[in-house]
């Protein structure tokens, strides 16, 4: 008995063990992918996200949460300096 | 037998930078009238049509009918001259470009220099031009570039010089942008088969003579550097400027005339 204990443990330990690995490879792998992202497109894919999770009814992760706002902060910062490049003035030669 | 080409063939055609400066800031070139012909050719729209193309399609307009024309174009308009070189479109038979920026890089040494040298009145009255838009504001944000444009001995008759200047704030707000990207016509001004002379200010701040220098090589000219004088180079030293190109339109007679005209 003591034996079938000590193996149900074990895989038990192995199957969380192998679970968090997989989860971790599948995060890096959506981080991998976020990354190469702009971060306009980026914002769309979270907002797409957000929308799905919340039409199930469930709340959105405080993580997800930050992540979208962040993301947001980095648009507002793209576009504030696309347009200042448009403002920029071409020197008179 | 065939005629001999000479000097009152030719018709030099002087275009002014900006965009949006008159002939008048050329005007020393006008002594080059003893000996050929010579045009001022101001910028013009077409109607409201202030654009890039448009001005162009006027240069190209005035001059098509024309034999033996030199196209002389100062800043921006070397960049005209060189891209109505490039179009064919002219019986050319000679292009003298003066401090005329091309390259991307060229360029971003050109809007690093103007930050560098950005002065408060500098600023002051860019912003006062792009409040309200006119000939007269436009007049004071170039009147403000000083030590950019000239050299030390000249700022202040050349500020002065600019601040009269009959100028046409539609050129510059049309075209300026759209002439500041013009990295494609180097290749096509190298293969082509016409004297091609390039000439610097050794003082200019705003385009520096190293960068004119890898211009002038990229787009296969030949390369004068004018001592003592910045961007405006035949306001500060009218006597070499003329002498450089009188030397240059010789060199085309004396070359048309032995391959045979």
């Amino acid at each position: 008995m003591k034996s079938v204990l000590k193996i149900l443990a074990f895989a038990i330990a192995f199957a969380a063990i192998g679970q968090s690995v997989y989860r971790a490879h599948a995060d890096q792998s959506m981080a991998d992918y976020y990354e190469k992202l702009s971060a306009h497109q980026r914002l769309v894919e979270l907002l797409n996200e957000k929308a799905v999770i919340e039409s199930t009814g469930s709340v959105l992760p405080l993580n997800k949460r930050q992540v979208i706002e962040k993301t947001m902060e980095e648009v507002v910062r793209d576009m504030k300096s696309f347009e200042s490049e448009l403002k920029r003035e071409e020197p008179a030669i | 037998m065939t005629r001999q080409l000479t000097f009152q063939d030719l018709t030099v055609a002087v275009l002014p930078g900006g965009p949006g400066l008159s002939g008048g800031t050329l005007k020393e070139l006008q002594a080059l009238g003893k000996q050929t012909n010579v045009l001022f050719v101001e910028p013009e729209g077409n109607g409201e049509d202030w654009s890039y193309e448009a001005i162009l399609a006027r240069v190209v307009d005035r001059l098509q009918e024309m034999p033996n024309i030199i196209l002389c174009g100062h800043s921006f308009g070397g960049v005209l001259a060189a891209e109505i070189a490039c179009n064919g479109v002219l019986d050319l038979k000679g292009l003298i470009l003066m401090g005329a920026p091309f390259s991307s890089s060229a360029r971003e040494s050109i809007r690093n220099q103007f930050s560098l040298h950005m002065t408060p009145e500098l600023r002051a009255a860019g912003e006062a031009f792009s409040a309200e838009p006119g000939n007269e504001t436009f007049r004071k944000w170039l009147y403000w570039y000083r030590d950019l444009y000239f050299s030390p001995r000249f700022i202040e008759a050349g500020s002065k010089m600019l601040a009269s200047d009959n100028v046409e704030h539609r050129a510059y707000l049309g075209a300026a942008k759209a002439g500041a990207d013009k990295e494609h016509l180097l290749p096509l001004l190298k293969s082509l088969r016409i004297p091609k002379l390039f000439l610097a200010g050794e003082q200019d701040q705003l385009f520096c003579v190293d960068v004119a220098l890898q211009e002038a090589g990229n787009g296969g000219f030949e390369f004068r550097r004018v001592k003592d004088a910045g961007h405006f180079m035949a306001f500060e030293q009218p006597n070499e400027v003329l002498s450089e190109i009188h030397s240059f339109l010789n060199t085309i007679v004396a070359q048309r005339n032995t391959e045979g005209v």
